[in-house]
């Protein structure tokens, strides 16, 4: 090594060779020179037949007015909000039904089954004398 | 760099290239004298690193078409050569990772599939000393083996090295240290054998 940077490491050197046994073919440089500027053609020719499909197709998406659908149009973003908003307040609406309508139709019909099966002959009797139904239930159990 | 197959460029010819990269019309013009100025001194770079001629050829083309197709990016805060060298060491390593991973299977140290391209490498003809020599850088790590290459064979001054790689001179210095006593050892090993 010339410099002395690396003084130990030079003598330990010393003795190894600098050429490095290596070849290549004549004229391999010339040879590659010509196949890399036809690779770098074929590549130039590539992007230019990928850039004009891609152009194709921007121009039929802009025909069909693609873009007016962008989420980063204003009118569009209104657009989904408002639809978010209608759709919580159907949900709202609809739910509070269920639950209300889950909650008190069982109850009735779980008192029709009971007078039904227990005082079969007791309510005969009350529906015919319009007495109230608690009363004939007391009377029944008697 | 002070390398043997390096065309030397000045720092105006230079210039007056990069400009003439960024435009159009002159760019392919541009490039070929690019290709002339620096394939040379590329391929011996690559070659060290993955060794055989045919994967060094490789190597040098996919790296200049790279550097074709990344031709705008490149602002010239760094050498031509800089900036040239990165491409292909990163190029040189994705092909050794490749062929590592496909040797893999049949091969236990990774370091392996460089001993056997040197053996089988058609494109040599060395003496045993050069034979061995690469064998001891084969069995570096790869940094190591980069900055040995570039040291011992390119004589590239550290802070260039440090550019190039990205690496402060202590480390480099260090690395190169290390590269040397595992070099030495190797080849003390491999007579005493």
């Amino acid at each position: 090594m010339k410099t002395t940077e690396n003084s130990i490491e030079d003598k330990k050197l010393n003795n190894l060779p600098k050429e490095e046994g290596m070849t290549i073919p004549k004229d391999f440089f010339v040879q590659f020179t010509s196949q890399l500027e036809a690779r770098i053609d074929q590549y130039e020719k590539e992007k230019t037949i990928t850039l004009g499909a891609n152009d194709e197709c921007m121009k039929r998406m802009n025909h069909i007015s693609f873009n007016k659908y962008r989420l980063g149009n204003w009118g569009t973003r209104f657009a989904v909000v408002a639809a978010v908003a209608c759709l919580l307040v159907v949900s709202i609406v609809w739910f509070n039904f269920f639950i209300t309508d889950s909650n008190s139709s069982p109850n009735v019909i779980a008192t029709m089954d009971n007078n039904e099966q227990t005082f079969t002959e007791e309510w005969m009797l009350a529906s015919v004398s319009d007495y109230d139904i608690m009363e004939v239930v007391y009377y029944g159990t008697e | 760099m002070n390398n043997k197959h390096e065309r030397h460029i000045c720092k105006e010819e230079e210039r007056l290239l990069i400009q003439n990269l960024h435009m159009n019309e002159r760019r392919r013009e541009a490039f070929s004298r690019l290709i002339v100025l620096y394939q040379e001194q590329l391929y011996w770079q690559i070659r060290r690193m993955v060794i055989t001629h045919d994967d060094a050829a490789d190597v040098l083309q996919n790296t200049f078409l790279k550097a074709w197709q990344s031709i705008d990016s490149f602002r010239g805060d760094s050498k031509l050569s800089t900036w040239l060298y990165s491409i292909a060491r990163n190029e040189s390593l994705t092909l050794l990772a490749k062929r590592s991973a496909e040797m893999e299977q049949c091969m236990d140290d990774p370091t392996d599939y460089l001993k056997n391209q040197i053996e089988t490498d058609s494109w040599f003809d060395g003496d045993e000393a050069q034979k061995q020599l690469r064998l001891a850088i084969a069995s570096l790590p790869d940094k190591q083996r980069q900055v040995f290459n570039l040291r011992y064979y390119d004589e590239m001054p550290y802070d260039e090295m440090s550019e190039l790689l990205g690496t402060s001179v202590g480390a480099l210095k260090a690395s190169y240290h290390f590269a040397v006593e595992k070099i030495t050892r190797y080849l003390h090993n491999s007579e005493t054998m």
